[in-house]
């Protein structure tokens, strides 16, 4: 099943390594960015889906605590707010699932290209489309003094400068997409923002000592695909690169801004708190349409959210 | 539905973990196979064959009679007491405290030494009678050299040859292991370099055959095989005999002019044999060929056996030819025809085993080293728990196998 994707994939491989000069590098380029592009629709769908699902967070939490006793209740208001908005909650999990195989393919295809073992050579007999193409093998697999298919580590020095671009480049892609901060009531994080947090830190270092051992072949592509994923994201609207650096993308469970939880005081909090909600305050009963700004919800619904009791005390004083 | 959208984002995101760590490991296809030849040792006045195996992080060697490590024997040629967990002390090599893997077969010194070459390039004087190696943990390495070697290396009386994975082909002294002269190809070299009179010739996935003098290292000639090499040429009446990924069989003169040429289906990785003017060769597409020597190369028959690779050289004994294939066959041919031997009940003779089978298919006869009643065919896979096979010869009846303690 693997042939399917993997002898097309190694036959353009091949194919623009022959056109552009017997550079396997050039060709690791052109083939991820042919491929990246190829996938560009499914990529924007994915990224749309999941901003989205974003956006929806805020609203999502109201219902939550809104229907915290009556899950069913929540199951059917959450589906109705997700059809309102036209959103498939799933949505960002099949163009996911439909680029994974592509992605790997893609990896294999530039690991059985360069065949550096036995086995990875042996294995791509076979596996070109094209007849006469075997002729080229092995690639030429020597770029700028280093050997694409030996580890950095085995390869002169300034290899090692590939790794650390396969960091810096997992790390501002990965905080890219990584969903705003959700916070908590107390302005601290919750666990699973931490967590998403944390990955953030630990998967590009992750991919950064992979790439060690991987070969420099592997890095320039894993460099190459991040910086097409950068390029991607950063042309997403409100995208601001500053946001990687600052804390001001964060959102609380109760739909406060970032200045909430920037506020140093407790009281400029509370005010900003308040703004917020006038701002962003879902409407009574069933319908879940936006409200004017600074409009009060009506009727029976709770709209405020719950806050700590000593935090309300300290309010009313 | 909240918990039930994340419980499958997290199901989703564990599948991505488990489908990208399964597919972006550092070597997804492994590195290489196991690497068998035959070795003989003398205890005393008795002489003991044994089957060599250097697969990943060991070495060991094999019993071909009953197919049990064998077991190191003390001065008086008596098996060594057991240690101190009750364990039979048995012929088994392994670098402990550092990765080294072994892929090629080790050459012999002398009575008493192999010498082993780890896949990252180390060499390592064994002790036949002991299993150990003399040179600890780290080896010696190939002074200013690093990367891998897979081909095996050609061991003379006073240098080794040893083709680099990268490039090149260097020859050390024998003693020192210093470098003597480098001869420079544009990639890699994996096969073990062949020696006729003061000539050494190799082939190198370069698409190139080269002749150097053994000596000096000084190049003779090249010649453009159209396709990378990874075999032994083969001598066969002072001609060289080779197959290409160039899907070409050629017969060349020791003076590097190609005189025959015949085309193959599919590449070609291990060297042909010839047996009584024919020569045998399979292909990496399964096909099995018999080209006449006598008449350029001339086929005589092609059968197309296995439905994967065959990589080693075809095994002709007698009126039979046997061929293994990664589609984890063993085949059963006749020399004749190439058609399939029918065994007892009429069916074609061919055995199924656990792994894919890439290494190269051995012979082991009856002698006074061996302690066999007929001949075996021995077959290297990589399964681990069925890493060697023997069958006899006649009618493909498993005798025993053995599996990686």
């Amino acid at each position: 099943m693997w042939d399917l994707i993997l002898n097309p994939f190694i036959t353009v491989l091949t194919l623009l390594y022959t056109v552009f000069g017997n550079s396997a590098v050039i060709a690791i380029i052109l083939f991820t960015i042919l491929v990246r592009l190829i996938m560009y629709p499914l990529n924007t769908q994915q990224m749309k889906s999941s901003k989205a699902m974003q956006e929806l967070q805020p609203e999502i939490k109201k219902l939550q605590e809104k229907y915290k006793n009556d899950r069913e209740k929540l199951s059917q208001e959450q589906m109705r707010l997700y059809r309102e908005k036209g959103i498939n909650p799933l949505g960002g999990c099949l163009p996911l699932l439909i680029q994974l195989p592509i992605w790997i393919g893609l990896y294999q295809a530039i690991n059985h290209a360069l065949a550096a073992t036995p086995l990875q050579l042996i294995d791509l007999s076979g596996r070109f489309m094209i007849p006469g193409m075997d002729r080229l093998v092995p690639l030429n697999n020597v770029w700028l003094g280093m050997d694409l298919t030996q580890a950095p580590t085995a390869n002169p020095v300034y290899a090692l400068v590939l790794p650390a671009l396969v960091l810096v480049t997992s790390w501002v892609q990965s905080k890219m997409i990584a969903p705003p901060p959700m916070t908590g009531e107390d302005g601290a994080p919750n666990q699973a923002a931490a967590m998403t947090q944390s990955m953030t830190t630990i998967m590009p270092i992750m991919m950064g000592m992979f790439s060690l051992s991987f070969s420099v072949g592997l890095s320039i592509y894993f460099v190459v695909s991040n910086v097409i994923s950068i390029v991607q994201y950063s042309r997403q609207p409100n995208f601001k690169w500053s946001s990687l650096w600052s804390g001001n993308r964060s959102q609380t469970g109760s739909t406060a801004p970032a200045a909430a939880i920037k506020a140093k005081t407790l009281k400029e909090k509370i005010e900003a708190e308040r703004e917020a909600r006038g701002r962003a305050e879902l409407p009574e009963g069933d319908s879940s349409a936006s409200t004017a700004k600074g409009e009060k919800p009506n009727g029976d619904v709770k709209s405020e959210t719950p806050r700590p009791a000593k935090q309300k005390a300290k309010a009313r004083k | 539905m909240q918990n039930l959208l994340a419980r499958r984002r997290l199901l989703v995101a564990a599948c991505v973990c488990v489908m990208l760590v399964a597919a972006c490991g550092p070597a997804p296809l492994g590195t290489g196979w196991p690497a068998v030849s035959l070795v003989e040792s003398v205890c005393g006045e008795e002489a003991r064959q044994g089957i060599i195996v250097s697969y990943n992080d060991r070495i060991v060697i094999v019993n071909p009679a009953n197919g049990q490590t064998l077991q190191l024997l003390n001065q008086d040629c008596e098996p060594r007491p057991p240690d101190q967990d009750g364990k039979a002390k048995v012929w088994d090599f392994r670098v402990t405290g550092a990765q080294r893997q072994f892929f090629s077969n080790p050459q012999r010194l002398d009575d008493q030494t192999l010498l082993a070459l780890s896949y990252d390039q180390r060499f390592f004087h064994l002790d036949i009678a002991a299993a150990r190696s003399a040179d600890g943990t780290e080896g010696i390495p190939i002074a200013g050299r690093s990367g891998h070697t897979v081909a095996d290396m050609l061991v003379t009386d006073d240098m080794i040859y040893v083709g680099l994975s990268a490039k090149d082909l260097v020859a050390l002294e024998r003693d020192t292991f210093d470098v003597l002269w480098t001869a420079p190809t544009a990639h890699g070299v994996w096969a073990k370099p062949l020696l006729v009179e003061n000539t050494i010739y190799f082939t190198s996935l370069d698409h190139f055959l080269y002749a150097v003098n053994a000596e000096s290292g000084d190049l003779l000639w090249k010649l453009d095989v159209g396709g990378a090499a990874t075999s032994t040429p083969l001598l066969y009446e002072d001609h060289l005999f080779l197959g290409t990924f160039g899907r070409k069989i050629f017969e060349i003169t020791l003076d590097g002019e190609i005189i025959n040429e015949y085309a193959t289906v599919e590449w070609i990785w291990g060297t042909p044999v010839i047996v009584d003017d024919i020569l045998y060769a399979a292909d990496l597409g399964g096909n099995v060929y018999a080209l006449d020597t006598n008449n350029n190369l001339s086929e005589i028959w092609r059968q197309t056996v296995a439905t994967r690779a065959i990589r080693h050289t075809p095994l002709v004994v007698g009126d039979v030819i046997i061929v293994a294939s990664r589609d984890q066959k063993i085949y059963w041919l006749n020399r004749a025809n190439g058609s399939p031997v029918q065994d007892a009940d009429g069916n074609p003779l061919v055995r199924e085993v656990g792994g894919e089978i890439l290494s190269d298919v051995m012979l082991i006869t009856p002698g006074p080293s061996v302690d066999i009643e007929e001949p075996y065919v021995v077959v290297g896979t990589l399964a681990p728990g069925q890493l060697l096979l023997a069958y006899t010869l006649d009618n493909g009846e498993n005798k025993w196998s053995y599996a990686l303690p």
